[in-house]
């Protein structure tokens, strides 16, 4: 039996030691990098909107909110994009939900691991004015679908006058370290401009909601300062936050570990907005197609369709970018203050994603 | 003279039909004296040390119920020496003569055995066998023992003489078993290593009445019993050592023992293991297009590997005097990723399938010469499962994962949850348009989630089995019963990712105990010059009470059968006559989930009074020898079939159907059986069969199209309408070859003869095309009857080179086995609206505008979907028909591709064997 054994050995370590070959596998058909580089370099082409920009905490990438056309119910889903522009690589949509509704996932906000965002959906043939659902969630960057609810929307949260402050919506997500986020709590209006229109939909922030999620209820709070907030950035400790109130010029600041609480800056014209911090370079959206007014049954309303991008620093005059025919809303500074990345409209009807390097 | 004719007579008039699809066999013959041939009167026979039988007054003695195999023959009688014969093959079912010329006080002079068996001029056998040896499974280039059946005449793959798949049965070792819930759509799910074997053969005509559940074949498999000495052979076949489109990825390994145990017991053992990267390759033609990733690569599909694994073990165990025990166990694992076209490209959503199979049997054996008993027991379960997998396997060694595959919702499954498998099934996810297709558009190629379809069964049986034997040197007597208790579990779900409701059928689930049983008695009557053989077989199935809906209760059947063989001037004439039952695949009792592409989930309702599917059979059967090494079989048959299971219209929904007995055929055939075995280095088989399989439907449908108005003005009603079977091959040959270098043969080459003791063995198909539907090109409208098309004819040569090797001392053989050595592109299956393999360019072009008006949308720059090739402007959208046009024609013709509807290309495999 031994001269069998071996025999055996042998000729099978010599077929084992040959590979069979593979089957083929697809390849990669897409573009790598963005179709002109350049600075603004045009990120993305699509017909539908491209809104809500983020970057990737280590910078390499950014998520952003696109128009998907090519679903019959035009959901509007988390895309995946390199930092320098080229492919998605995935998208994160409700693709287990029928087409029969219009799903909406936005606001995203990521820190190392987790994602936080807003998702909403309408029935498809009977919409409603509102979402019929929305949820403030959190999950994995691997597993963005399986997400943890935060808080129902809308909701009311028992501080304010009355019977408390309802909150329609939120949006401009940050990060305040593990477990904690924070917001711009919104009323939302739709009011109707003329006979016969269409509904608007007017966002409006009414403040800084804190979500803390480390314990198994999230509990709610408000950052009592920054009543009327329209926008809110962090630094990366998310100890400071940068916010700016609904028709106001300036950008406030609050530290947390100190509860000081100041003006930032004060462009000294249009509403300020949107505003963006990242490595000590800031930027915001200021005047433009936007107004405030204060309704005396609704309160204050603050319609925005975009307008000039700024890069500002305390004590020096704002540097305006891009092309000032353009409008711009929800401008985002790469981790590490080099680039920028902001929804823009230029002559189309949609915003696409554009990139800007930052001197 | 007139007694001959009597019964001839007789034989043509009686219904009936005939002997031996078996385990055993027989050893006859005369012990004389040399000189003067006087016979030896009271002389003891014996078999394997065993004495069981006597010479009559003229010497001719004979031992029944001897087991197919190799045996010592031994006759010792006062005054003479004890005499032996070695190695007598025996083969189940025929006779094997073994006469003895003897001298008296016999130690100065030679005993002269003569020892040969012929089952051609044989009377006594009736049925028509095609046999094959499990030693000759290792010369013929075949690797099963479905492939070795069907090498038979009238065989097509698995459908013999015109019936369906699942239309034969299978008797191992005497004991039937067979996938009753689904064998028309499912395979048997055990398979027997063909180390296992002693033979295997397939009897087509009036088979015996101890078997039943068959209308179309018996196939009969004699398994070793363990020998008296350790033999032992381990085989390893790869194509790994060639390379490019050679090189298909496949690997198996033989490992069997076979060797006797203390107290007389016997082991036989053998493991089987088959992987395939590729396990249904295919010659098709490559698309052209040099984007297709298959242009580069064509050898292998994706996600369509597959793994076998058989083990069996057979223990024998004498248990004194007359009495054997044999224990047998059977395990096979069937597990295969499925290619699916829809998932070319995002192969981790396709389908896979997974088969076990578990047979377990014990046979317990009185046997004397004149009285025989077999109490059989088995127990035989399958289970079936087919969908998306929760994680893809992680190939170890070739295509062997070593890993049970797990699917989606299996557990729901098993548990035959119909209630939670309402709402939509954890694990599944909406499939979604592939992005990474050469082509990029969103149609045709899924991705994102499995099409959420699961399906499980399982079929148990527990069968009882008693078979009796009485008989002496002129005639037989057959008689005994079995009971089957069988078990149903079924569960079919379709899209489950999505809730059960309006569009999507909910999961269906079945679980029901039938009970099957069955009666015969045969007897066998030998004249000088004829046998007679007759058989009564009682059938009844009954669906059992967990069956929906409500039922008619037991079902039964008488089952005569009758044979009658004479010997004629040098030709043996067998003329038989038998009627067979099957209860139908038990699948068809119950409802059923199906979907299709366009979410339009489909329910299908199952009739749980189906009855029988009978057939009766008429053959005329004439065997001869031209010469002393040539045989000659010329059987001529009519199968008249009757209730065939058939889905039928219920109601005006064109899309609600019921199963019925509804179907009835006729096959009618003439199969030539020419053949010469190996002998003086070469041997020869022929078999051609001419078959005619028709059907006569009586589908309100086709009544209806066929409705024509005479010249008088009045409308002729078609009373049926018959149209050819779906196997109905009308020309089949097969040629089987042997050549043998003697050991000293060949020319001398350097001292040596690299070519003595070379075996090459041939095998070449040649066919005529098997029928087909051809319709409009909607597909809506048949175009002439049902199967009134065919296909164009198909040719394989198979070939096995095989070389014995002696290295010190180790016996072993190199091989070459080649499958479709030519590398012929067979057509095997055509699309129904164009006669042809592939579609249509209009075809491919309505496909592409249909897709193309479903998602018309431009296709930006960051999309995954973005080819630059197609974005002929340059301003990184794709959009507009001049631009999305070509990707949908791209993409179209891409999904269309016609691979399945070509056979496999050139398959290579090298081999050593060792022998020990």
């Amino acid at each position: 039996m031994r001269f069998p054994m071996r025999i055996a050995l042998a000729v099978s370590a010599v077929l084992v030691a040959c590979e069979h070959g593979a089957p083929f596998r697809p390849g990669e058909y897409g573009p790598d990098g963005p179709l002109n580089p350049g600075d603004p370099t045009r990120l993305t082409y699509n017909p539908g909107q491209d809104l809500i920009p983020a970057w990737f905490p280590d910078g390499s990438g950014i998520v952003y909110t696109g128009e998907r056309l090519d679903r019959a119910d035009r959901d509007h889903c988390l895309a995946f994009l390199p930092a320098a522009g080229g492919v998605i690589s995935h998208y994160v949509c409700r693709t287990t939900a029928p087409d029969d509704s219009v799903n909406v996932f936005e606001d995203a906000a990521l820190a190392r691991d987790s994602i936080a965002y807003v998702r909403a959906s309408t029935e498809r043939f009977l919409q409603g004015i509102a979402p019929d659902a929305q949820d403030l969630v959190v999950a994995t960057v691997v597993a963005p679908n399986s997400a943890r609810v935060l808080q129902r929307l809308p909701f009311t949260a028992p501080w304010g006058g009355g019977g408390g402050t309802t909150y329609d919506a939120m949006s401009h997500l940050v990060w305040l370290g593990s477990g904690r986020i924070a917001g711009v709590g919104e009323r939302v209006t739709h009011p109707i401009p003329c006979r016969g229109c269409p509904p608007d939909t007017i966002r409006t922030g009414i403040g800084v909601v804190i979500v803390d999620f480390t314990a198994a209820t999230p509990a709610l709070s408000r950052l009592a300062v920054a009543d009327s907030a329209s926008s809110l950035a962090a630094d990366v400790t998310g100890d400071t936050l940068y916010f700016t109130r609904d028709g106001d010029s300036r950008v406030y600041r609050h530290v947390f570990s100190s509860g000081m609480t100041d003006t930032l800056y004060d462009f000294g014209f249009g509403i300020a907005r949107d505003v963006s911090v990242a490595n000590g370079t800031f930027a915001a959206v200021v005047g433009g197609a936007v107004s405030y007014a204060v309704d005396s049954i609704l309160g204050g309303s603050q319609p925005d369709h975009g307008g000039p991008l700024f890069l500002f620093s305390p004590g020096n005059p704002p540097t305006q970018l891009g092309d000032p025919a353009w409008r711009f809303r929800r401008p985002a500074v790469s981790p590490d203050g080099t680039h920028l990345v902001v929804s823009a409209w230029n002559t189309a009807a949609t915003a696409d994603l554009w990139l800007f390097q930052l001197p | 003279m007139t007694s001959r004719r009597t019964l001839l007579s007789l034989a043509l008039l009686l219904p009936a039909g005939a002997a031996a699809a078996q385990t055993n066999g027989s050893i006859t013959g005369h012990v004389r004296q040399r000189v003067g041939n006087q016979p030896i009167n009271g002389a003891e026979v014996g078999i394997d040390g065993r004495w069981v039988a006597h010479t009559d007054s003229s010497g001719f003695y004979r031992m029944r119920e001897v087991r197919s195999g190799w045996h010592l023959v031994l006759v010792r009688a006062i005054g003479f020496e004890t005499m032996r014969r070695d190695s007598v093959l025996v083969r189940a079912g025929q006779v094997t003569v073994v006469n003895f010329l003897v001298d008296v006080y016999t130690i100065e002079r030679p005993i002269v055995v003569e020892a040969y068996a012929d089952s051609i001029l044989d009377p006594t056998v009736v049925a028509s066998v095609q046999r094959i040896g499990g030693e000759e499974l290792r010369r013929f280039p075949v690797t099963t023992l479905e492939e070795a059946v069907s090498l038979s005449a009238g065989a097509v793959g698995e459908s013999y003489r015109g019936g369906r798949l699942g239309q034969q049965a299978f008797v191992l070792d005497g004991l039937g078993v067979k996938n009753q819930l689904d064998a028309s759509t499912g395979p048997l799910g055990v398979r027997i290593p063909p180390d296992m074997l002693t033979e295997a053969s397939l009897a087509t005509n009036g088979f015996s009445a101890r078997y039943g559940q068959a209308v179309s074949g018996l196939i009969n498999v004699v398994t070793k019993d363990g020998g008296d000495r350790w033999t032992g052979r381990a085989a390893y076949e790869s194509d790994r050592l060639l390379t490019g489109s050679a090189d298909l990825g496949q690997d198996r390994v033989v490992v069997s023992v076979d060797g006797p145990l203390p107290r007389g017991a016997g082991v036989v053992a053998v493991l089987d293991a088959d992987g395939r990267l590729d396990a249904d390759p295919v010659n098709a033609p490559l698309s052209g297009d040099p984007r297709d990733p298959r242009t580069s690569s064509p050898t292998l599909l994706p996600h369509n590997s597959g793994e076998r694994y058989d083990a069996a073990a057979k223990l024998r165990i004498p248990l004194g005097g007359v009495h054997t025990l044999r224990l047998f166990a059977l395990r096979s694992v069937d597990q295969r990723l499925l290619f699916d076209p829809a998932y070319k490209y995002d192969t981790d959503f396709a389908p896979a399938r997974r088969v076990t199979g578990d047979l377990f049997s014990a046979h317990l054996q009185r046997a004397t010469n004149s009285f025989t008993a077999d109490l059989r027991a088995g127990y035989f379960a399958r289970a079936f499962t087919r969908g998306a997998l929760t994680q893809q396997p992680t190939y170890g060694f070739g295509a062997f994962t070593g890993q049970t595959f797990h699917f989606i919702g299996e557990d729901i499954a098993r548990r035959q949850d119909t209630a939670l498998a309402r709402a939509p099934i954890a694990g599944f996810t909406a499939p979604d348009w592939s992005e990474r297709t050469p082509w990029g558009v969103p149609g045709f190629f899924r991705a994102s989630g499995s099409d959420g379809a699961i399906a499980w069964n399982r079929f148990r049986e527990v069968r009882g089995q008693a078979d009796f034997s009485v008989g002496g040197p002129r005639a037989d007597f057959y008689f005994g019963a079995e009971l089957a208790k069988q078990q149903v579990r079924t569960f079919q779900r379709v899209l489950g990712y999505l809730q059960a409701g309006k569009d999507v059928p909910p999961a269906t689930a079945s679980t029901f105990n039938p009970t099957s049983a069955a009666a015969y008695a045969e007897g066998q009557v030998h004249g000088s010059d004829f046998v007679v053989t007759f058989g009564l077989r009682y059938d009844q199935f009954d669906p059992g009470s967990g069956v929906p809906g409500s039922t008619f209760g037991v079902r039964r059947s008488i089952n005569p059968r009758l044979g009658f063989s004479t010997v004629l001037k040098g030709a043996t004439f067998v003329a038989s006559i038998g009627r067979f039952t099957q209860p139908p695949d038990f699948q068809y009792l119950v409802d059923a989930a199906f979907d299709d592409t366009l979410r339009t989930g489909r329910f299908r309702r199952g009739n749980p009074n189906l009855g029988f599917e009978g057939a009766t059979q008429y053959e005329f059967s004439l065997r001869t020898r031209p010469s002393e090494t040539t045989t000659l079989r010329l059987n001529v048959f009519n199968k008249l079939l009757s209730g065939l299971v058939a889905s039928v219209p219920l109601g005006v929904d064109p899309d609600s159907t019921i199963f019925g007995n509804a179907d009835y055929g006729n096959v009618k055939g003439a199969e030539v059986i020419a053949e010469r075995p190996l002998r003086d280095g070469w041997g020869v088989r022929v078999a051609y069969t001419l078959q005619r399989a028709q059907a006569t439907a009586t589908n309100a449908f086709q009544l209806v199209r066929r409705i024509r108005i005479d010249p008088t003005g009045d409308t002729i009603n078609p009373a049926r309408v018959e149209f050819p079977l779906d196997y109905d091959r009308r020309h089949g040959l097969t040629l089987i070859g042997q050549a043998q270098v003697s050991d000293s043969g060949g020319p001398r080459i350097l001292g040596i003869r690299p070519f003595a003791g070379l075996e090459v063995a041939t095998i070449v198909r040649v066919s005529s095309g098997l029928p087909f539907t051809m319709t409009n090109m909607t597909g809506d409208t048949l175009i002439g009857l049902p199967n009134s098309h065919r296909q164009s004819g198909l040719m394989t040569v198979d070939l096995l080179l095989r070389q014995s090797l002696r290295i010190v001392g180790v016996q072993g053989t190199v091989y070459v086995d080649v499958r479709n050595l030519l590398n012929r592109r067979n057509i095997e299956w055509v699309r129904h609206e164009t006669g042809m393999p592939q579609m249509t360019p209009q075809e491919i072009q309505a496909l592409a505008d249909s897709a193309y008006r479903a998602h018309p949308e431009s296709i930006p720059y960051e999309s995954p979907r973005y080819r630059a090739y197609a974005d002929l402007n340059g301003d990184g959208l794709i959009a507009g028909q001049a631009e999305l046009i070509p990707l949908y024609v791209s993409a179209a013709r891409d999904f269309a591709q016609p691979l399945f509807s070509y056979g496999p290309p050139r398959l290579l495999r090298l081999g050593v064997e060792l022998l020990f």
